[in-house]
């Protein structure tokens, strides 16, 4: 973890590259009202994109791939159009580009499972619930296990009040 | 505090109580019984706060959250 993370920096970045992407994982789930904790914001991007865009909005966040040794390696077209997990460190915290999520969930998979929630003025398509806590099984991650308990009476709750949050 | 004066005052317009004096213990009215949460509903109260948020304001709660970990983390350096 780094001394910065500033999740709305990070999304204002990507917003105003006009990158398409929808946010997942726990910063998808608190703004679908989990009481959850996270560390990094995570988006899946179309497969076939134009990567320049989220090129560009990754060299503004001065992003580089999180490496255990240690190198300073930055994002280009080639590694953004080949990997399908692109775990990185910006200047604003750490950020996950991901093609796809669970077993194989991609943007188009997830896209009419979303929800737009208006973020600093920003429409931001979010992923709901229900697919988050999908997506976490398929992973079937410790970590994903530890956090479903919640997501799950979350929508639950969610559910049962039958208001639109 | 502000909404809750306006609370009381909305009760009050209704009912034509007065605003409880500070420290009042409403136990002496209403029996009071500790609530006691069932199988898997401990974060409950959690859950529904959250869920009275905005989604900015939702965002905000786990932006202070993730700030007040690096003012520890800052604090254990120096």
């Amino acid at each position: 973890m780094d001394d910065a993370l500033r999740f709305s920096g990070i999304i204002k970045v990507l917003v105003r590259h006009g990158v398409d992407f929808i946010l997942v994982g726990g910063v998808a789930a608190i703004l679908e009202g989990a009481p959850v904790s996270t560390f990094d914001v995570d988006v899946v991007v179309p497969r076939e994109d134009d990567r320049k865009r989220l090129l560009a909005a990754l060299q503004e966040l001065n992003a580089r791939y999180l490496d255990p040794a240690g190198r300073h390696i930055v994002p280009d077209l080639v590694k953004l159009d080949s990997l399908r997990m692109n775990r990185l460190v910006t200047d604003l915290g750490h950020l996950d580009v991901l093609t796809s999520i669970g077993n194989g969930l991609s943007y188009s998979d997830l896209v009419g499972e979303t929800e737009t929630y208006e973020v600093d003025g920003s429409p931001i398509r979010t992923l709901k619930l229900a697919m988050i806590i999908r997506s976490k099984e398929e992973a079937n991650r410790e970590k994903d296990r530890a956090v479903l308990p919640i997501l799950k009476r979350t929508l639950l709750l969610k559910q049962g009040r039958k208001e639109s949050y | 505090m502000e909404s809750l004066e306006c609370y009381y005052g909305a009760v009050m317009s209704k009912t034509g109580e007065t605003a409880p004096s500070p420290g009042q213990d409403d136990s002496a009215a209403v029996p009071f019984e500790p609530w006691s949460p069932g199988p898997g509903e401990d974060d409950d109260p959690l859950i529904f706060w959250m869920l009275s948020l905005t989604p900015n304001q939702r965002l905000e709660v786990a932006q202070d959250f993730v700030d007040s970990i690096l003012a520890l983390r800052r604090g254990r350096r120096t």
